[in-house]
């Protein structure tokens, strides 16, 4: 009982943390002018759950719920771009986990580097075949994947402090 | 949880040279264009050949966008979606390169002067 209250716990605090910054970023402009993209640093929190070892299907809770609720706080609940941001934090979640789970060769920033590398592919193929039902959309890919890559490194960075600051093993479920 | 291990690097060097080599292959067709189509949820709505601004309406009417076909070059002004990626494109001038406005679904596609070749590359 007490195991279960901390695992709700836990996916409670990260997806409202995940959520919340799902709608600030929505107000960082983009450097460049890529369709549908957004820098991503909700992803933060889904690498933090992963990192910290609470199941695959916890963390695709977070995934999802965080794409929810970010996208109903920023106004964007059903839109194509809340289509594409639901595949992509679902890929980047579940790549992310198995990168974790089954094999033990990735340090921090290389999981998130996955998870960022399935995120951009997912997202552009979910718009190529629903949107905009071209694969020239395509065209994008590297621009999306370098500021994937930059992200990332943020991303694995505010992560790699967290652990180093609080003690996750009390959350563990 | 080690931050970094060896792999980490040997995985962010293939994605660095993976984003290089797909930028230099879509740089490679840099030649002007002669029109361009636009694509409208998947069905294409409008062809391009003569310069001039042409207004892009969706069904009920309303307007999308302005696309502007200028010195065979070719931008979006004007559109409706809130974050103006499509407008931010600027002026496009690669047949490769599409432009795109994900909130209203369109593409505008540019039309090449050589044969389409390399759209092999993007259906991977």
């Amino acid at each position: 009982m007490v195991k279960r209250t901390k695992t709700i716990s836990h996916i409670a605090i990260l997806t409202a943390l995940a959520s919340a910054i799902y709608y600030v970023e929505s107000f960082l402009p983009m450097p460049v002018s890529v369709p549908g993209a957004r820098w991503g640093f909700s992803n933060f929190p889904l690498l933090l759950s992963v990192v910290s070892g609470i199941s695959v299907t916890n963390t695709l809770y977070i995934a999802l719920l965080k794409t929810l609720l970010g996208s109903i706080l920023s106004g964007r609940f059903l839109s194509p771009m809340f289509w594409m941001g639901l595949g992509g934090s679902l890929a980047s979640a579940l790549s992310m986990s198995i990168s974790f789970k089954f094999t033990n060769k990735f340090g921090i920033l290389g999981i998130s580097e996955i998870g960022a590398f399935f995120s951009n592919a997912v997202q552009l193929i979910i718009a190529s075949l629903f949107i905009v039902k071209s694969p020239n959309i395509f065209w994008y890919f590297p621009y999306m994947l370098f500021f994937g890559i930059l992200t990332a490194f943020i991303n694995a960075t505010i992560v790699n402090y967290i652990l180093r600051s609080v003690n996750l093993d009390r959350f563990k479920s | 949880m080690k931050f970094t291990k060896k792999n980490d690097l040997y995985l962010l060097l293939v994605v660095i040279l993976l984003v290089l080599v797909m930028i230099v292959i879509n740089a490679y067709p840099k030649k002007g264009i002669n029109g361009a189509e636009v694509y409208l949820k998947g069905e294409k709505i409008l062809q391009i050949t003569k310069e001039g601004t042409y207004s892009i309406k969706n069904d009920e009417g309303e307007l999308l966008m302005n696309v502007e076909y200028i010195d065979q070059k070719v931008r979006v002004t004007d559109s409706s979606c809130p974050l103006k990626v499509c407008e931010n494109t600027g002026w496009v001038e690669n047949p490769n390169q599409p432009i795109i406005c994900i909130p209203n679904e369109i593409i505008v596609k540019p039309l090449g002067t050589e044969d389409d070749t390399g759209i092999d590359i993007y259906t991977w």
